[in-house]
């Protein structure tokens, strides 16, 4: 499967720390203990806060879904060095591991990304550089 | 002090991940450089906290200089690592899960014993507002934090006659700024009766302390995530403390109509980046759109 070759061919990025206090609790919003893989066109990426979306085009059994996959915020992307909408080609197809919605949306809270090149972007490995609790 | 030893425990703990998080950065760097540029620029490594401090710079006047950029000595709080043999995320929770995470994270937030102390009547309205939250913190709302909630500021520059105030970051923050008058001036009774997020400041020095008073607040911000209101009689009293490279954040929160006593927040830490290339990062538009998928009202620390 191309997806587990690109995760076992990537390089896993290194320890790091995740952040403790969130904008909000993702467990009330996507089933945090399950994940699906998907494959799917970039279609967009909306740079907001307090979480970032890229859109994904994903084709199964012939019907294609628009996916909104929720991500870091700005602040969190920055610091893994993902900082501008060039890093990102619209219209490439990229593999993604997220958890999926509980209210059946779709939508997901991503929990990796692989490149079209089979470079990986682990979300959980990495310090989002949060300050929060407050 | 059991706050004081909280956050020893946690700094232990932050300063060790912060090492190891340092070494995954600089590795997703290389990875990515093909396409992606890097984080923030200055290529540097960021400041810490040194145990000796170099002196303070001063104003031609005598009080500390509180110019300059100010970055939280700890990021991030809790913790996850990634397991080489599992290949699995192991989280800083009872049972390494993401979902416990979360849940311990609200515990601890729940659990700091640092609590203003409201007059009985009040209670009901502060655990309504923590058990909705996701629907009525102003934060969710992509609404602003307010004084004091929006804390210490991320950059200063000092006057002569005033302190600018410069914020950014946080999840629902949006680059914002107060410009403290420190002449002597009283409030502008007109900018009181405005009653806004942000108030109306005055400033003096209490030996090398800017003492920031704030009145002339809107009763719609939070004083804090776990559903601290507080009514327009909110009057705040900041003290910013430079020692060396270090910048100590406190505020303390009066409101007699719904407060027993003044409440003072937990102190904030900051220390100086003095790279010639840092900067205050622009806010983006912030956009809620999470609450319409949520099936639960579980909330995060």
């Amino acid at each position: 499967m191309r997806l587990k070759q690109a995760l076992a061919a990537a390089f896993v990025v290194g320890l790091a720390y995740a952040v403790a206090q969130a904008h909000h609790a993702v467990q009330a919003q996507f089933d945090v203990n399950q994940t699906v893989e998907k494959k799917g066109t970039l279609v967009k990426i909306d740079w907001i806060n307090p979480h970032t979306y890229m859109h994904f085009d994903v084709t199964e059994e012939g019907a294609t879904t628009r996916y909104a996959i929720e991500s870091l915020g700005v602040t969190g992307l920055r610091r893994a060095g993902i900082d501008s909408k060039s890093s990102f080609q619209v219209g490439s197809t990229f593999s993604f591991v997220i958890n999926p919605s509980r209210n059946g949306s779709p939508t997901g809270l991503l929990v990796t990304l692989v490149f079209p090149d089979g470079r990986r972007f682990d979300v959980r490995n990495t310090d989002t550089g949060q300050v929060g609790g407050r | 002090m059991a706050s004081s030893r909280r956050r020893n425990e946690r700094s232990l703990y932050t300063l060790t991940l912060t090492a190891i998080s340092l070494a995954g950065g600089l590795i997703l760097g290389g990875l990515l450089s093909g396409t992606i540029s890097l984080a923030q620029a200055p290529s540097s490594p960021a400041p810490s906290a040194p145990a000796a401090q170099p002196p303070t710079p001063r104003a031609p006047d005598g009080s500390p200089d509180l110019t300059g950029i100010w970055i939280p000595a700890v990021r991030g709080g809790g913790a996850s690592r990634y397991n080489e043999q599992g290949g699995e995320t192991v989280f800083a929770a009872r049972d390494s899960s993401f979902e416990n995470f979360e849940n311990d994270n609200a515990l601890r937030r729940l659990g700091d014993r640092n609590k203003p102390l409201y007059k009985p009547e009040h209670w009901a309205k502060v655990r309504e507002n923590d058990a909705n939250g996701n629907e009525l913190d102003p934060e969710f709302k992509c609404r602003p934090y307010g004084v004091p909630r929006m804390g210490a500021p991320s950059q200063i520059v000092q006057t002569k006659d005033q302190v600018v105030l410069l914020y950014a970051g946080g999840f629902a923050g949006q680059n914002t700024f107060r410009v403290v008058p420190t002449d002597g001036r009283p409030h502008n009774q007109a900018r009181v009766t405005q009653e806004t997020w942000k108030g109306d400041p005055v400033g003096h020095w209490e030996g090398d302390t800017l003492v920031i008073e704030t009145i002339g607040f809107t009763d719609e911000s939070w004083l804090h995530k776990s559903g601290y209101f507080h009514g327009f009689k909110l009057r705040v009293v900041e003290r910013l403390t430079r020692t060396g490279n270090t910048l100590r954040w406190v505020a303390t929160v009066e409101d007699p109509e719904v407060l027993l006593e003044p409440w003072t927040m937990n102190p904030v830490t900051r220390v100086l980046d003095a790279r010639p290339d840092a900067f205050v990062a622009e806010d983006l538009p912030c956009e809620e759109r999470d609450l319409q998928h949520m099936v639960t009202k579980v909330r995060s620390g």
